[in-house]
């Protein structure tokens, strides 16, 4: 345990020092802003509306807008989850660092963790500074918080999912570019996933419900981002990081009986 | 003999990397042709076909075998690939494991997703009944829709939780099974509710019932399709065919055949119109039985069928006068006096003559002195006026809000502004020390005038408030129930709350049809899970209220802090922490 927490003490700093992070926040802080902002001025401009008696008041809640924009980040992840993991292990690896990281005295699987929490933890400070866009409406609207909290809690098992898999490929690959591709590759495909289901229900139709329940949609939007808590949906997202974070300390592993 | 230069008789026939190739491909064709469901003998041709290419090229390349199977590859990255894949399995069955046990917890605060806990009470009650049958809910959806499957599937698992199973749900890909779908007449995310056959547990699709599952209140309709199929009891519903009444066969707007035909398909009841001299078999030598209940001789009703009035076999039983114009013949009066005597149940629409030298039904001298005797009240030979009415529609209708606190009203003191409206109605004398309980009164400024002759011109002047009419918040319909024969009775000052057009008024919101249906349920004391249903709140949080922008200002405030505080925030906080180390860097 001191050997994993020694590793993620180090990730994050590494991870805070380096303005790499900042941009990315940066990048989807103004994509989400956007989009908020763009959602906020047509409800104004409907209330407008409705109030010279043009058209019917709106009935979106300020619940509702904060689960559009949870909706929207977790979207971004399949984009987001990559660029925060391509360099964990990659980098590693090019520069020759994972080799002696493998002789220090720590399990690999120490080692893959506290790489996946350092940048888990990133990913929830983002999660904590996106709730700016809840607290403004705040004073607008009540918030449903039973509702938005178990749409967070979603989001940040969602997230951590999508950084588990990215994490396989920055360990598979030591190209940071291949390595973010393929990540990127992968959460679409999860988060896809419900669509293949429809097209191969056609002729395999056990398989499309099995293919459906393995994607994240079915696990967060219909019910997490909705206010409904689950156990398998909260499992869902478990097994999935202890899956692929188990894969990567496998791959990390191969390294000491290759060489 | 000397050997070509150009053979070298150590390579195989067959290059091993072709044998690979073809082993791979013949596999992927076994498995595709598995999978289409094409004919045994070619996916498993091509799965021999691909075994004995792989085991060609082994035999091919021993030495490349052997070192593949003791090399470090296969012995770590084997066992890893073992280890891994028992570990998804595993995953998966602890994932199937928790799924089936459906543990979930609604935070919305609202019944979209789970049962509003009035809905629970009107489902816990029904499970208990034993004679309840089992219901299944059978929800069609395709792939496409499995999200809102999904979602409606938590509020079924509820149905089937606060059921103890007797409420089950199941859902048909109507893709793959779409001769279910028109069995049921269902189309795709449409919930059917049917009824179990006893014997064989399956579902029945002929009374099957419909449900809109996009609804708001679909609990509420699910909830009420279920009543609808387990109805309980044998409740039946006599309407005299009286001169100049209202019909329960006649379909135009100035029948009843709505009423009926809900009561008989919605709720399950007998519903007959008969003949006034079928009461007269009340009159008829009787024998008592040794428990005190009195056997009637069977009579027989306008279609023919076997009436037996007071059948103790009947759950709930209530003869209805629907209007008319005419009074009964004497013997008639008594037989239905008789009727009520015996602890007969009874439900009078009073409808106004057209002269008044003509007695209303309701009115028959003998017949209301019985009611004022018995139960308290009788129906007044007076026409209500309502001034406002008159002097803004020019009509002699007469609507009111004020109900009273009765069953039979519950519904319509849920919400307020809920209208019922009589024409012409009658006022009723309520006796001062009766126990009967005033449903509806006309509002305070409302008068009575005589009778009139509606046959001849009826002028203003005739329908002027003079000082010797009486007025004021009027009686207009009441009920009250006799304590010592056990008889209930409501009296209601005019016939409209039994025609068809009350369905259109409902969209006017007029809920004159309530006054009728409840009226019967009221005296067969019928247990009215739907009128239930009609009482339960839907929930509503008020954390869900819509958002609302006190002016455009606020607008620019919060894009400012989204679109700019925020992100250049920390893009600025990346800029400080590059420079900060970069600076330690120099």
């Amino acid at each position: 345990m001191r050997a994993l927490f020694a590793v993620y003490k180090r990730e994050v700093a590494l991870i805070f020092r380096s303005p790499i992070a900042y941009a990315i926040a940066f990048a989807l802080f103004i994509f989400v802003g956007f989009m908020f902002a763009s959602n906020i001025v047509a409800i104004a401009n409907q209330q407008l509306s409705a109030g010279s008696g043009f058209s019917q008041p709106p009935s979106v809640s300020a619940t509702d807008i904060g689960q559009n924009t949870l909706s929207l980040i977790t979207f971004l992840m399949f984009l987001v989850a990559p660029l925060l993991t391509m360099r964990l292990l990659s980098e590693e690896a090019r520069e020759g660092t994972l080799e002696v990281l493998m002789t220090l005295p720590m399990g690999d699987w120490a080692f893959v963790l506290g790489k996946f929490f350092a940048a888990w933890t990133l990913y929830s400070v983002i999660l904590l500074l996106s709730t700016v866009h809840l607290i403004v409406l705040m004073p607008y609207g009540p918030v449903n918080f039973p509702v938005m909290g178990a749409a967070y809690l979603g989001a940040w098992l969602y997230g951590g999912a999508a950084l588990a898999i990215t994490l396989v490929w920055s360990a598979i690959t030591e190209d940071q570019i291949v390595s973010a591709f393929l990540g990127a590759a992968s959460i679409l495909v999860f988060f896809l996933m419900d669509q293949f289901a429809v097209i191969a229900s056609g002729q395999f139709a056990s398989v499309a419900d099995v293919m459906r329940q393995m994607g994240f949609i079915p696990h967060y939007q219909a019910t997490m981002l909705s206010g409904i808590l689950r156990a398998e949906d909260v499992l869902y997202f478990g097994l999935v990081m202890t899956a692929a974070i188990f894969i990567t300390t496998l791959i990390v592993g191969t390294r000491r009986w290759r060489a | 003999m000397t050997t070509p230069k150009n053979i070298n008789t150590n390579d195989p026939i067959i290059p091993p990397t072709i044998l690979i190739g073809i082993t791979i491909l013949a596999y992927v064709i076994g498995l595709i042709s598995y999978l289409y469901g094409a004919e045994d003998v070619q996916s498993l041709g091509a799965l021999g076909v691909g075994t004995i290419s792989l085991i060609a090229a082994g035999v091919m390349n021993p030495q490349e075998v052997m070192a593949i199977l003791r090399g470090r590859s296969m012995s770590f990255g084997g066992t890893a690939i073992i280890i891994t894949a028992l570990l998804l399995v595993a995953f998966g069955v602890i994932y199937a494991l928790v799924a089936s046990q459906k543990w979930q917890k609604d935070l919305t605060g609202t019944d979209e997703f789970s049962l509003n806990p009035g809905v629970r009470e009107v489902i816990e009650t029904l499970a208990a009944d034993p004679t309840v049958p089992d219901v299944r809910i059978i929800g069609f959806y395709t792939i496409e829709q499995a999200t809102s499957r999904d979602q409606i599937e938590l509020l079924l698992s509820d149905f089937e939780e606060a059921s103890g199973g007797k409420i089950s749900y199941e859902f048909i890909d109507p893709n793959r099974a779409p001769l279910a779908l028109e069995s049921y007449g269902a189309t795709a995310s449409q919930l059917v509710v049917a009824r179990l056959d006893a014997e064989t547990g399956e579902a029945i699709p002929e009374d099957a019932q419909l449900v809109n599952s996009f609804s708001r209140e679909r609990q509420l309709l699910i909830t009420d399709s279920v009543i609808t199929l387990t109805a309980r009891g044998d409740f039946r519903a006599y309407f005299l065919n009286v001169e100049s009444g209202i019909s329960i066969s006649d379909s135009s707007d100035v029948g009843a055949d709505f009423l009926a035909n809900q009561l008989r398909e919605r709720y399950g009841w007998t519903v007959e119109e008969v003949s006034p001299l079928s009461l007269l078999s009340l009159l008829e030598e009787e024998s008592s039985e040794e428990d005190g209940s009195v056997q009637i001789e069977r009579a027989t009703g306008i279609l023919g069928e076997d009436i037996t009035y007071l059948d103790p076999a009947a759950d709930g039983e209530v003869v209805v006068i629907p209007g008319g114009q005419e009074t009964l013949p004497q013997n008639v009066t008594a037989a239905l006096i008789r009727y009520m005597e015996a602890g007969g149940d009874v439900v009078i629409f009073a409808d106004q003559s057209p002269t008044p030298d003509q007695m209303p039904l309701a009115l028959e001298e003998t017949l209301s002195d019985y009611l004022y005797e018995s139960f308290g009240m009788r129906v007044n030979n007076d026409l209500v006026i309502d001034p406002r009415a008159l002097t803004q529609l020019g009509t002699l209708a007469v609507q009111t809000t004020d109900f009273g606190t009765h069953p039979i009203t519950d519904q319509l003191t849920v919400d307020e502004g809920l209208v019922v409206q009589l024409q012409m109605p009658h006022s009723l004398d309520i006796a001062a020390e009766s126990n009967a309980t005033v449903l509806m009164r006309s509002d305070s400024v409302a008068y009575t005038k005589p009778a009139l002759d509606l046959t001849a011109e009826i002028t203003m002047e005739m329908l002027q408030q003079t000082r010797d009419d009486v007025s004021g918040a009027l009686p207009i319909a009441a009920a009250a129930e006799n304590p010592e024969t056990g008889s209930r009775l409501v009296l209601i000052g005019g016939a409209d709350p039994l025609l068809n057009v009350n369905i259109q008024l409902l969209n006017l919101g007029i809920f004159n049809y309530i006054i009728a249906q409840e009226s019967l349920f009221w005296t067969t004391d019928y247990e009215n899970m739907a009128g239930t249903l009609a009482n339960i709140p839907t929930l509503v949080n008020e954390q869900n209220a819509p958002i609302n922008f006190a002016n455009p200002g606020v607008v620019n405030t919060i894009n400012l802090v989204v679109l700019f505080i925020l992100p250049f925030g920390i893009l600025g906080s990346g800029i400080f922490v590059w420079w900060v180390r970069r600076e330690r860097a120099a």
